[in-house]
């Protein structure tokens, strides 16, 4: 249980010695690279042949992409088949980057390995603070370009930085509450970002420690670790990826409105 | 420190630490059960030919929303029974284990108190809709597992102090165990309520309008996470303290900035906690009762959220401030 809280981290390009500033989580870096991999083979597979009377594994895949579709579609409220495309493939992507991530942590690592070869992705932070930030990023450019960027700006400025025939006093006094009302906003944009990576990370590191710390105090046995898998990592992975994509959808929803 | 000698040291800390746990940890289940146990009567003096499927029903909904007194249970046999050794011995043993008792009791607070609601609301929707029973039941189970989720952070706080040893000795230990206990612990409890409370209008929601329980589920589902967004501040504030501290003063000075800065964000997220699952409550009813409006009642409801949040947001910059800059 030593493991708990350790990295195995490469601070030098492999048999070279040019070094890497602050170094590199391998283990993250290949399993998203696994993750992709696993994405692009099933979509591969998926879109090969596609028949009038889909075949079991094409009905999954409509299924997923539909549903996908009209979600997106009733939480941006677009008005047009062509706008959705725009956020259509981002989110479904998202998704299901996120849910084999989360499921990474359930492949056992053979046995012959002296080292854990599979872990979550999403059990470091790093990998689920870039996906908050892009989301982040995503939302503010989409927020900018409906609303313009003085638009977003003075959104930013408060309540009282635009009013209707203010003059005199009134106009001073609402410029001058920008001055209170930005740094807040500002920071809420920020606490957005730790909010939503932090939640991913916390419940699949959470559900990862749980899972080793109680294996060991029942002695590696292996129906329990098993149910411990079903609950922290399917039910908790899917919610969790779920949650995410609904949040990252509804930062832009509530940045284009 | 020099006062007890080691031996007494970790007697001390175990006695307090599982007498934590488990004396803090129980009283939000217990109220819980209760909750769901009265809303069966009544529900059963409405629908006494459902007596069956109620009683049912109500005894799923205890055994579910009693799991975070069970966290606190098993976290409270580990403090009792764990050997001392290693580098935890003497004072930093006591101050491990008082830490964990923290954590664990007021986390599994929140949420054993949160899980009484969507089992009275299932209870009460069973014999108002008896035969959606199986699919109000279902879920009454995804909304308490997911209001679970701040006490399994607890659990993991509580599980990192017995298992891994921290990095500083001293009277500073005592004030990052117990900072971060509190961190987790109090920031676990207003969250633990709120998404309860949350699910509760979704349960509620779902047996009064079936045909939107999609919709419903989605809602509650945001608004759980959302409203435990201070758990996951104070998770970080435990997480820095336990992992990231840059060198602290050993001595009293050390020990009062890591206090202080565990108060506040623990403390600090009370209040949000509850307020944002409140929110997420009426969300989720107007949801299940208008479904073709749930985009704008989302987009309402997060915004709500993310105001009544700042005060967890200012806690949390207080608590980074003590630790980095003052």
């Amino acid at each position: 249980m030593e493991q708990i809280g350790d990295r195995l981290i490469w601070y030098f390009i492999p048999f070279t010695d040019i070094s890497i500033p602050g170094g590199v989580n391998v283990l993250t870096i290949f399993n998203a690279l696994v993750v992709i991999g696993l994405l692009f083979g099933i979509s591969y597979l998926a879109v090969r042949k596609f028949a009038m009377t889909p075949g079991r594994g094409q009905y999954v895949v409509e299924t997923f992409a539909g549903m996908f579709d009209g979600l997106v579609m009733s939480s941006l409220e677009l008005p047009t088949r062509r706008e959705n495309r725009r956020f259509f493939p981002l989110i479904a992507s998202l998704f299901m980057f996120l849910l084999l991530s989360n499921f990474m942590g359930f492949f056992p690592t053979p046995l012959f390995l002296p080292v854990t070869l599979f872990q979550e992705p999403t059990a470091d932070i790093n990998c689920t603070l870039s996906l908050g930030i892009m989301g982040m990023v995503i939302a503010t450019f989409c927020s900018m370009r409906a609303k313009g960027i003085m638009g977003y700006f003075s959104e930013l400025a408060g309540p009282m930085w635009s009013q209707e025939g203010a003059t005199g006093g009134a106009l001073i006094a609402g410029k001058l509450s920008a001055l209170f009302f930005f740094p807040l906003n500002v920071i809420g944009e920020m606490a957005k970002i730790v909010s939503i990576s932090f939640r991913l990370f916390g419940n699949i590191i959470g559900g990862s420690i749980i899972i080793v710390v109680v294996t060991t105090l029942v002695y590696n046995f292996s129906p329990l670790a098993a149910g411990l898998d079903l609950f922290f990592v399917f039910f908790v992975g899917t919610v969790q990826a779920f949650v995410f994509t609904m949040l990252t959808l509804t930062y832009i929803a509530v940045g284009i409105k | 420190m020099e006062f007890l000698d080691a031996h007494t040291w970790e007697l001390v800390g175990r006695y307090l630490g599982a007498g934590l746990a488990l004396g803090l940890g129980g009283i939000g289940a217990a109220v819980g059960m209760g909750l769901s146990a009265g809303k069966a009567n009544e529900a059963i003096i409405r629908q006494p030919s459902e007596q069956g499927t109620l009683l049912r029903t109500m005894l799923i909904g205890q055994a579910v929303g009693g799991s975070p007194s069970i966290f606190a249970l098993v976290i409270g046999l580990l403090i009792l029974f764990k050997p001392a050794g290693g580098d935890v011995v003497g004072a930093t043993f006591a101050a491990v284990t008082i830490g964990a008792g923290i954590s664990i009791g007021l986390g599994c607070f929140g949420s054993g108190l949160g899980c009484g609601w969507p089992g009275g609301a299932a209870c009460e929707g069973v014999a108002r809709n008896p035969r959606q029973s199986t699919s109000i039941t279902s879920s009454m189970i995804i909304g308490q597992a997911v209001a679970q989720s701040p006490s399994i952070f607890a659990t993991v706080i509580a599980l990192i102090f017995l298992f891994r040893a921290p990095s500083v000795t001293g009277l500073a230990a005592f004030g990052v165990c117990l900072g971060a206990g509190i961190a987790m612990g109090a920031g676990a409890l207003g969250p633990g309520i709120g998404s309860g409370t949350a699910a509760g209008g979704a349960v509620h929601g779902s047996s009064r309008w079936p045909q939107s329980s999609g919709s419903t589920l989605r809602t509650m589902l945001i608004a759980q996470a959302v409203s435990q967004t201070p758990a996951i501040f104070g998770m970080l504030v435990a997480f820095i303290m336990l992992f990231a501290l840059p060198d602290l003063d050993l001595g009293i000075e050390g020990f009062a900035r890591t206090l202080g800065a565990g108060i506040a964000a623990g403390f600090g997220g009370i209040g949000p906690g509850i307020g944002s699952g409140t929110a997420g409550d009426y969300a989720c009813r107007v949801t299940a009762a208008r479904p073709r409006i749930d985009a704008l009642t989302l987009r309402t409801m997060l915004i709500g959220q993310a105001v009544s949040q700042s005060t967890a947001i200012y806690a949390l910059i207080i608590a980074l401030l003590l630790l980095f800059v003052v």
